[in-house]
């Protein structure tokens, strides 16, 4: 059997899914978050009868209870305007679940109520699921739901997800439900051209009957007024700065620096290295076996799972404001900066859920109706530094800024700056003007839940712990082979005789404009392409630093790099391209190579560049010399310009993508 | 010599896995550890 669960953006679909499930997926106070239908089964303890194998239908045993949920991207209409609403009408239409669970926003009846009605007429059994119980009971307000059960012909059973409350009910009306016929309520005008508007109407006559307003819609809020400050045309930007800059002080300098350091200094940097000498000396492990596992294996991983409670604190403090509702705000305070650039609010979404991971980022552009506006947030969003990159911030920050509570905010603060100009390049470039509309409905704001908040660190904190016990892990022991060996397999005394020397060597060059002296930097930059944490394990290895010599300020990466060049590897490795399956995302999100190439290019291009110049500049200005391979900096610098001036020129000559659409369907 | 052998299966072991779940993550968009955004297919199939 399947349940569908259909609604409107932002009515806590997820939230219910994830409660009747037991799964564990994003949850965002904000509209658009889901963009994929997701699948999973309902908890045995919602099974209720069917649990004892009286309603099943199909197979036998197991399979002939089995009730999956499937959490269906938000949808305003069943006729779609955007993707995830497609995938929204595709599963509804034609895959025919057994019963479809409506998810009501309560404090939005008008809206909501439009998609009911047009789900009532699929003829499909519908529950409607009357959510945000909570937030109606705060408002005062109360709705008739034995009055508008009676008006749709479907069962309406008042719930809050959020706190489990009415879900039994909810379920055991779904599944006694299924193979039923469902009928829909008839209004004027059905069925006509005119028909939307009569709908409205309906709705709106609806709405009169069971809705008894606790207060008046006109009367200001607190949370109007909170609104009027942190979503102004003036501070809301400021303000943002401020609260993002106060979750990283308070990550980085709290308890999750001071654990991290602990983890960073004692565990892996002495006790764990200690014990294990201890025990393979005690067992008579070959030295090179040895080698393999203690600078090779947990040196690397060592040194990356270091940062875990840096960035458990980090995660706990995002969730926690993005469930107050504040995240939905910033969309709005970004949207008039964004229409500038040729984007919308809408763009923002991406770029906060890509502060994450890069990829659920890219994958959530998708919500963008226009295809340009799309694309350009595609290849934008992984500026935004993900969760993988904080670890290398973090190295670099407490190598060569120690102290420093500007460094963190630094990084998003260009990353912005790169993002606004990218934007305009690209816009310039390709010739488009922005056409989304951005229309969000601001959710209330409520105390954050701290269930929630501990689930999404747990979250990311596996996450963490799964990449640095498998990939981190493999790139590491191949690290460690190719600088223990040389190209004929024999063990080398001197590591740049080694594989890996070599290999780093030949890109070297490369990247002395950028002020990267030493094969070491490139074969960093070359494992960052693979997952951005292999940076520090890279670094933990080849300098054969244990972790508590490779993070003091006079350590041996302050051989390779001065704060300058530091800073501007930082910059290379946060807006080059992103990790091998970020740029797998952004080629399904592209749908074609033509265009991944374009963003990968431009993305090499602004990450080069823009650390090309930090270290030129920078250099120039803290010592009064040159930075070596300021000749070639030049060089590159003029071709850069030249490029661009060549894109930009040649754009007033050819017609803009959407005329060029427009064109086509007209021949 | 025993200990070098279980020692080195171990290791071996782990590198095949992690590249096994590398490759599968790298094919189904997802990142390695999974943090969010893929669907349940996708996971399903990376057996995440």
């Amino acid at each position: 059997m399947k349940l569908a669960l259909a609604g409107n953006p932002n009515s806590g679909k997820t939230t219910l899914f994830n409660a009747i499930t037991g799964k564990t997926e994003y949850v965002g106070n904000w509209p658009g978050v889901t963009v994929e239908k997701k699948v999973a089964n309902l908890r045995r303890t919602y099974k209720g009868s069917l649990g004892l194998g009286l309603h099943g239908k199909g197979g036998d045993g197991e399979h002939k209870n089995r009730v999956l949920v499937v959490d269906l991207p938000g949808a305003y209409s069943i006729t779609p305007y955007t993707q995830e609403e497609t995938v929204t009408r595709d599963f509804i239409t034609g895959e025919s679940p057994d019963v479809i669970i409506n998810i009501v926003d309560a404090t939005s009846l008008e809206r909501s109520l439009f998609f009911t009605t047009q789900l009532l007429e699929l003829g499909l059994p519908v529950v409607v699921a009357l959510n945000k119980q909570d937030l109606v009971r705060r408002q005062g307000s109360k709705i008739d739901c034995k009055e508008l059960a009676h008006i749709l012909g479907c069962p309406v059973i008042p719930v809050a997800a959020n706190a489990g409350e009415g879900l039994q009910e909810l379920t055991s009306q779904a599944l006694s439900l299924a193979g039923s016929v469902q009928s829909a309520p008839v209004f004027t005008g059905q069925a006509t051209s005119g028909e939307d508007k009569s709908r409205h109407r309906f709705v709106q006559e609806i709405v009169e009957k069971v809705l008894h307003r606790g207060r008046d819609a006109s009367v200001v809020t607190l949370s109007d007024r909170v609104d009027r400050i942190v979503a102004h045309a003036f501070w809301g930007l400021p303000i943002f700065a401020l609260v993002m800059w106060a979750i990283y002080t308070l990550s980085i300098n709290g308890l999750g620096g001071w654990a991290s350091g602990y983890l960073n200094d004692t565990f892996f940097g002495e006790m764990v290295p200690a014990a294990a000498y201890r025990f393979f000396a005690a067992i008579g492990l070959n030295e090179l076996l040895q080698s393999l596992v203690i600078d090779g294996i947990l040196g690397g991983v060592g040194a990356v799972l270091g940062f875990l409670p840096l960035i458990m604190v980090l995660f706990f403090l995002l969730a926690l404001i993005e469930d107050s509702g504040y995240m939905a705000r910033i969309a709005v305070v970004m949207d008039r900066y964004f229409k500038r650039i040729g984007l919308s609010g809408k763009s923002i979404i991406p770029m906060i859920v890509g502060s994450g991971c890069s990829i659920p980022g890219v994958m959530a552009s998708r919500t963008i109706e226009d295809e340009n506006e799309r694309r350009v947030t595609t290849m934008l969003t992984p500026f935004v530094p993900c969760s993988a990159k904080l670890p290398v911030i973090a190295l670099f920050g407490a190598v060569f800024f120690p102290g420093a509570t500007w460094v963190f905010p630094a990084m998003y603060l260009i990353a912005g700056i790169l993002i606004i100009l990218g934007g305009l390049l690209l816009k310039k470039i390709f010739n488009y003007e922005g056409s989304s509309s951005f229309i969000i409905e601001l959710p209330e704001y409520r105390l954050p839940s701290l269930r929630h908040a501990l689930t999404q660190m747990a979250k990311q904190a596996k996450s963490f712990v799964i990449k640095a016990s498998t990939i981190i892990l493999v790139m590491n022991t191949l690290v460690w082979f190719t600088q223990t060996y040389s190209w004929s397999l024999r063990v080398v005394e001197d590591p740049s005789q080694s594989m890996l020397a070599a290999a780093g060597t030949i890109i070297a060059p490369l990247l002395i404009p950028l002020g990267f002296i030493g094969w070491q930097a490139a074969v960093a930059v070359l494992t960052g392409f693979v997952a951005k944490e292999n940076v520090v394990s890279t670094f933990a290895i080849v300098l054969a630093a244990s972790e508590d010599l490779l993070f003091t300020p006079a350590g041996p990466l302050a051989s390779i790099f001065t704060p300058v060049t530091a800073f501007a590897f930082l910059s290379f490795n946060l807006f080059a391209p992103p990790c091998f399956a970020a740029i797998g995302a952004m080629n399904a999100e592209l749908g074609n190579r033509k265009w991944l190439s374009r963003a990968l290019v431009f993305q090499l291009t602004t990450g080069y560049t823009v650390a090309m110049l930090i270290t030129q500049v920078g250099t120039l200005l803290v010592t009064g010399q040159p930075a070596p391979g300021l000749v070639p900096a030049v060089v590159i610098l003029a071709a850069v310009i030249a490029c661009v001036t060549y894109l930009l020129r040649k754009r007033t000559t050819t017609p803009s993508l959407s005329r060029a659409a427009e064109l086509k369907g007209e021949s | 010599m025993l200990a070098d052998l279980i020692v080195g299966l171990i290791v071996a072991a782990l590198v095949v896995y992690g590249a096994y779940r590398f490759f599968k993550s790298t094919k189904n968009n997802t990142c390695a550890g999974c943090s969010g955004g893929c669907s349940i297919e996708e996971r399903s199939r990376c057996k995440h």
